[in-house]
């Protein structure tokens, strides 16, 4: 299983924390595809922890979290 | 009397309430963030504050940025916020800087700080800041919001900074959308993460990024980690 964590407004309409099958998906840009998000929108993604690419190869057991941008002061 | 609930924290004691008072703040930015953080540090005593901001007040900022009044409109923060917290605590040194910080001027407007606090609304200076503040091994603390959500993180040398997490790719779009209620929630915790480095206490959030949900309320640490492709680590 991947484990998806999703932030800030990307959790509108959908769970904040999810699980999706790891052979269902290759990349981190599967996982935002998957959620409708616009890859564009997404600012940082990190796969347990590390920045990661949304072309990076992710693998069973792996935690990848999205986040939009949020930089106002 | 002044500081006397706040040095009966076992946390803070007579012993953090010196470093409290000896320590060289400056704060970036003294706009929604900013106006928060500036008021809970000079309240809480810190010793000396520097307001480093080239805006000037107007109308759209006065649904939070709590320091400027209607008349204020068209005049410089630093002049209004050095003004108004002085009559708050007047222990503060106030150092007013109406500049906008860059690379080019980072290091003369960042000479002889302790603890640097942003504040700002762009990734640039976000950038500038970051980079400096990982050179020199100075304290950062970094906060941003957008709408109902923020982050916090604290910033070090040896700790993931925000080159770490691919922070300077985020393209922010269009107008940030802001409200007072939910921009002092995360002001104050960034302010509060200021006053626990500077005190020394534990549970610092060095190598995490704290998200913070003003729609449902949640607030949680997500760890991060030094990356290879960091120009700064
Ligand atoms: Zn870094």
């Amino acid at each position: 299983m991947i484990e998806i964590r999703l932030f800030a407004t990307f959790r509108e309409n959908r769970k904040k924390i999810d699980y999706i099958d790891s052979n269902q998906v290759e990349k981190a840009l599967d996982i935002v595809n998957y959620y409708g998000i616009d890859p564009e929108d997404v600012a940082i993604c990190l796969i347990n922890g590390f920045h990661s690419k949304l072309t990076d190869s992710i693998k069973d057991g792996d935690v990848v979290a999205l986040f939009p941008p949020v930089g106002g002061g | 009397m002044r500081y006397s609930r706040q040095t009966i924290m076992e946390c803070i004691g007579d012993k953090g309430q010196k470093r409290l008072s000896n320590a060289k703040v400056a704060v970036i930015g003294a706009g929604g963030l900013g106006c928060f953080v500036l008021n809970e540090l000079a309240l809480a005593g810190v010793g000396y504050i520097r307001i480093i901001e080239d805006d000037n007040v107007s109308l759209t900022n006065l649904n939070r940025q709590f320091i400027y009044k209607e008349s204020d409109i068209s005049n410089s923060k630093v002049k209004v916020a050095v003004n108004y917290l002085r009559e708050r605590n007047g222990l503060v040194e106030l150092d007013g800087v109406e500049e906008r910080l860059t690379e080019a001027n980072a290091t003369e407007l960042l000479k002889n700080i302790d603890i640097v606090v942003d504040c700002v609304d762009n990734v640039e200076t976000r950038m500038v800041v970051n980079d400096y503040c990982v050179d020199k091994d100075i304290p950062l603390v970094e906060a941003a919001v957008n709408g109902l959500h923020g982050f916090v993180m604290a910033i070090r040398k040896n700790y993931p900074c925000l080159r770490c997490i691919g922070y300077e790719n985020t393209k922010l779009k269009g107008v940030n959308e802001a409200i007072g209620a939910a921009v002092g929630i995360v002001a104050s915790i960034e302010a509060l993460e200021v006053i626990k480095i500077i005190v020394g206490m534990n549970e610092l959030l060095y190598g995490n990024m704290l998200m913070i949900d003003c729609n449902d309320y949640s607030i949680e640490k997500v760890p991060l980690r030094l990356s290879d492709e960091c120009r700064r680590h």
